[in-house]
């Protein structure tokens, strides 16, 4: 349960056994690739530089792509190993024969194609000149005057009125960007407008010469021509699935395999090049060494250096989480909150003892856990592992409060013939007639953790040398005291009449805390420095800021503890909306005749499971992530991604 | 105080944004691409460049479009973030058109005294065209420095134009005219400052404004002194009159006998310290050092005239680096030497 051990690892090899290298990375599965020369320095300021060569597979990968589209090919991930394409040009020649050896039937159904796709722009063209009611082929044959089709920038046409050359310009329609409209001028006047318009980004469409006509008869006969151009692309369909049957099978390898050289060529924009040695850096799991180094004993003249993952400073190693199989899939909260940094502390037990807990609490039902148990199983095997093992694992705690609620599909009454067998006088425990127990129960499980939250945050601030953390800071030892002994003192006084705040307990345990808390950061640096500092970083700062600035920092802390404490109410808040929800279904079923019950009590059930599961799985989230990993956790970690070429149809 | 609390939210919008800009790995795949289609492309694919190519076919794209499209692009930004929370009607906040008024105006000088009015139209950015009080597609058709000096009353401008500079033929004095007109917006922008701002505000900003004047000032006088051979007096005559390294020091560069002599000088301020020898040029470790204070304001400063400012400079800067990627590719440069010029 803690952060998997990484090593740094160097590689240095000739240039031209690059690609078996990096081959080696990803067949290895656990190499976390870095860039060998870091952002800051890669502006050329140093002689080792970052390879930025143009990837070769990138061309021939969408060309094949296209084939295998044209073919009607569903490319699938092959094993390749009998394809003997290596190179980008090989891969290249491979597609230029394929597309050669397609027949005449793919050029007719390309031509035929291209005609629709024409005939269809033109559509496009002319739905942009529909205010045109004239005749394309008359207006663009006038012998005096020189038209131009086209769109212009919106920005540009404000400049017209600047001009007060012979020429006027007709918008047709106008969208956010463009208007599409015509210019017409004296043809003597030709190049100086059309250099004007050209000069303000007009983009003139081109009329094909096959439109005739004004706008409704061009497109009547721009739709007919569409038409038969689809039959003739269906006949040559026909032909093309004869071809395609023939070359799917070398069609498929050459296309995994031009992946997976793509992905491995895209790896090489992190490796640094000097002259023809070149070098590559990144972090591989510490228990990996071995396997690691073994892949690269048949490499002459490479050479695998293993170093302290803090070996380079221009690196942060990478975050592996470390769980157990109870608090593995709580990773994914986690995760999703931030990952620890490399030297940091996992908190994946913690959230999963937690969450397990306030989830059974707040949702407690025997028969609903029963059935989020048998759904968690479901989803984990079928459909999202690490959200079914959580979803196992709520659904037995909700069972277990459940069975002490004695609330099974919200029948309250159920278990009670039970725990009169057994002889147990106080269970179960039914939420409306202990509603004042409930409440300040879940006040005093949310004081319970909060303080469990600085308790971590004391241990990790030791560890970590941070004095100001560990000690003095709100969340350090001097919080703890004044939270801890303010929440005694109150329930002591208020619950059990035992007058404990005396003033040495006040003085002691209540105002040197705070005044540690006020002064945290002089307090800090006089340890730390030997020298007593306003301010951490030694930026200026006068007495009247420092009280300032602390005054309200105090005051921000103490209402957090306030808050961050009333806010756990919630928990009870839930037990209670649970019961309450479940008796609205129960009082529905007493309201319906007897053979509608059934249907009642499963619909009122799922209701009230999805509705407030959901809720309540995104409360206690809340919970996590504001009122616990607020006081000791910092998600600044970086993801371990290991090299690895995937295989994918869709292209950049 | 409670000034400064109104105006959080616009910091935290600003940084919001500054976060979605180029990095590193952008810059990286940029200076790769083969065309200006695929620069325009790969911009489109970000999401603070996404918007200004929403409808705009990048296939087709003209290179001077695509740089209108993207200066237009932090220009709607910048209203957008002065408009968030009704800045735009405070003085101050509308350093960033009075600046790009100035540039226009200074390059709708040179046009009418050289006959190039027609190519000032075309190269005049639309939203100049929309967000300045001033016609300058009216101006455009003036056709000496006088019928410009009238087309301007009524504006800020008219009693600079007014005294523009004129050389020994009566002529206007263009270069004199321009540092006059730069003169004018800086001294404009460093009094609005002085009076609606105090405090840290003030002194915050007015640091941050110096410091991009002293820049200028270094390099203008680097090259005057290395291209132009000119002496102290004709620098000192040339450069704009604030600074914020102080006056002894600027003089000290200044006076300086040769080019390096003034590298040497400049290199002891505390701007010269990332002019990298491997430079080829001054200008990229002047404005890498420019570009970390000014990275350096918008992360530490919680004011919003401070963050601002510094943001629209920022933005300036990644566009200029943009422009110098379309330069590159457009003219075949290795991505290296490319890569090299950018400032970031």
């Amino acid at each position: 349960m803690a952060i998997e051990k990484m090593e740094l690892v160097s590689i240095t090899a000739k240039a031209e056994q690059l690609e078996g290298i990096l081959e080696r990375c990803c067949k290895s599965g656990c190499f976390h690739i870095e860039n060998a020369v870091s952002a800051s320095t890669a502006s050329g300021r140093r002689s080792l530089q970052l390879i930025n060569d143009k990837n070769p597979y990138e061309v021939p990968l969408k060309g094949l792509g296209s084939i295998a589209t044209e073919l009607g090919i569903e490319l699938k991930e092959t094993t390749f190993s009998a394809c003997e394409l290596e190179s980008g040009a090989d891969f290249t020649a491979f597609c230029d024969d394929l597309e050669n050896e397609l027949s005449q039937a793919a050029k007719r159904r390309q031509e035929a194609l291209k005609i629709i796709s024409e005939r269809k722009g033109a559509i496009i063209q002319i739905t942009h000149l529909n205010g045109l009611n004239e005749q394309f082929d008359k207006i663009f044959s006038l012998k005096h005057v020189h038209v131009r089709a086209g769109k212009l920038p919106n920005d540009s046409r404000q400049k017209l009125e600047y001009y007060d050359k012979d020429f006027f310009f007709v918008p047709f329609e106008q969208d956010k960007s463009f208007t599409w409209g015509m210019y017409f001028c004296p043809h003597e006047n030709k190049e100086i407008v059309d250099n004007i318009f050209s000069s303000l980004y007009f983009e003139t469409i081109w009329i094909p010469d096959f439109v005739k006509g004004n706008t409704a008869e061009a497109f009547e006969r721009l739709e007919n021509e569409i038409k038969e151009q689809e039959l003739i692309v269906r006949e040559c369909e026909n032909e093309l699935k004869y071809f395609a049957d023939l070359h799917e099978g070398d069609i498929q390898r050459a296309y995994t395999k031009l992946v997976y050289k793509r992905d491995l060529f895209r790896f090489r924009r992190k490796v640094g090049i000097l002259r023809d040695m070149v070098f590559i850096k990144g972090f591989i799991p510490l228990k990996q060494q071995e396997r690691f180094a073994k892949l690269f004993e048949e490499c002459p003249d490479t050479e695998v250096t293993f170093m302290p993952p803090d070996a380079d400073s221009a690196c942060t190693p990478p975050t592996v989480l470390k769980n157990s199989w109870f608090s593995k899939p709580y990773a994914m909260l986690v995760e999703m909150y931030g990952l620890p940094d490399y030297t940091g502390f996992n908190p994946t037990a913690f959230v999963a003892l937690t969450y397990t807990l306030l989830f059974g609490i707040m949702f407690g039902d025997l028969g609903q856990g029963f059935l989020i148990f048998l759904l968690g199983l479901l989803i984990g095997k079928k459909v999202h592992k690490q959200l079914g093992g959580m979803m196992a694992r709520c659904g037995i705690s909700s069972m277990i409060f459940g069975t002490l609620y004695g609330s099974v599909f919200g029948l309250e009454e159920l278990l009670d013939p039970v725990y009169e067998g057994i002889g147990l006088d106080f269970l179960p425990l039914h939420p409306f007639l202990n509603t004042s127990f409930i409440l300040f129960t879940a006040v005093g499980i949310g004081a319970a953790l909060i303080i469990t939250s600085m308790i971590l945050n004391i241990i990790i601030g030791f560890k970590e040398h941070d004095i100001e953390r560990a000690v003095f800071s709100n969340n350090g030892i001097a919080g703890l005291i004044f939270y801890s002994s303010l929440g005694a003192g109150a329930v002591l006084t208020v619950f059990f009449d035992i007058k404990i705040m005396s003033a040495p307990f006040v003085i002691f345990l209540i105002v040197i805390p705070l005044i540690c808390i006020f002064c945290r950061v002089p307090f800090a640096a006089a340890i730390k420095y030997k020298e007593l500092r306003l301010s951490e970083d030694g930026e200026k700062m006068t007495i009247g800021n420092f009280i300032v600035e602390n005054f309200f920092e105090m005051f921000e802390y103490a209402l957090s503890y306030v808050s961050n404490t009333m806010s756990f109410l919630r928990v009870g808040g839930f037990v209670l909306s649970h019961a309450g929800m479940m008796l609205v279904v129960t009082t529905l079923m007493e309201m319906v005749n007897s053979g509608a019950r059934i249907p009642v009590m499963i619909i009122g059930n799922l209701f009230v499971m999805v509705m407030e599961g959901m809720i309540v799985a995104i409360q206690i989230i809340r919970l996590e992530f504001y009122e616990m990993f607020s006081r000791f956790y910092s998600g600044d970690g970086k993801p371990f991604e290991p090299v690895k070429a995937e295989f994918t149809t869709e292209l950049d | 105080m409670l000034d400064s609390f109104s105006t959080n939210a616009t910091v935290a919008k600003i940084r919001s944004v500054y976060g979605r800009m180029l990095k590193a790995d952008d810059y990286h795949e940029l200076v790769s691409k083969r065309n200006i289609s695929e620069i325009a492309e790969y911009l489109s694919s970000l999401s603070f460049y996404g918007e200004a190519f929403r409808d705009i076919d990048v296939v087709t794209l003209h290179r001077g479009m695509l740089e209108q499209l993207l200066m237009s692009n932090i220009f709607e930004l910048y209203i957008k973030l002065i408009s968030f929370q009704e800045l735009n009607d405070r003085p101050f906040y509308d350093f960033f058109i009075r600046k790009h008024e100035c540039r226009q105006l200074c390059v709708l000088l040179n046009a009418v005294n050289n006959g190039l009015n027609d190519g000032f139209v075309t190269g005049l950015p639309a939203y100049i065209i929309k967000h300045s009080d001033i016609n300058f597609i009216m101006l455009a058709k003036s056709r000496s420095t006088e019928e410009l000096t009238d087309g301007l009353k009524g504006t800020r401008y008219y009693k600079l134009f007014k005294n523009l500079p004129k050389t020994e033929d009566g002529k206007t004095d263009l270069t004199g005219s321009e540092l006059m007109i730069r003169t004018g917006y800086y001294s404009d922008l460093i009094n609005s400052i002085e009076k609606n701002f105090s405090g840290s505000d003030r002194d915050d900003l007015l640091l941050t404004v110096k410091r991009e004047v002293d820049i200028i000032n270094i390099i203008n006088s680097y090259r005057l002194k290395k291209y132009f051979g000119y002496d102290s007096d004709r620098i000192r005559r040339s450069i704009l009159p604030f600074t914020q390294v102080g006056k002894a020091t600027r003089e000290r560069v200044i006076d300086s006998e040769d080019p390096d002599s003034m590298l040497a000088a400049i290199r002891k301020t505390s701007y010269g310290k990332l002019i990298s020898d491997e430079d080829e040029t001054i200008e990229s470790g002047l404005y890498r050092r420019s570009v970390n204070y000014l990275r350096h304001t918008i992360s530490k400063s919680t004011s919003a005239p401070v963050v601002l400012y510094a943001f629209m400079n920022i933005c300036e800067r990644e566009l200029r680096n943009i422009i110098c990627i379309i330069e590159g590719v457009r003219y075949d440069v290795d991505s290296a030497s490319i890569y090299k010029l950018l400032v970031f």
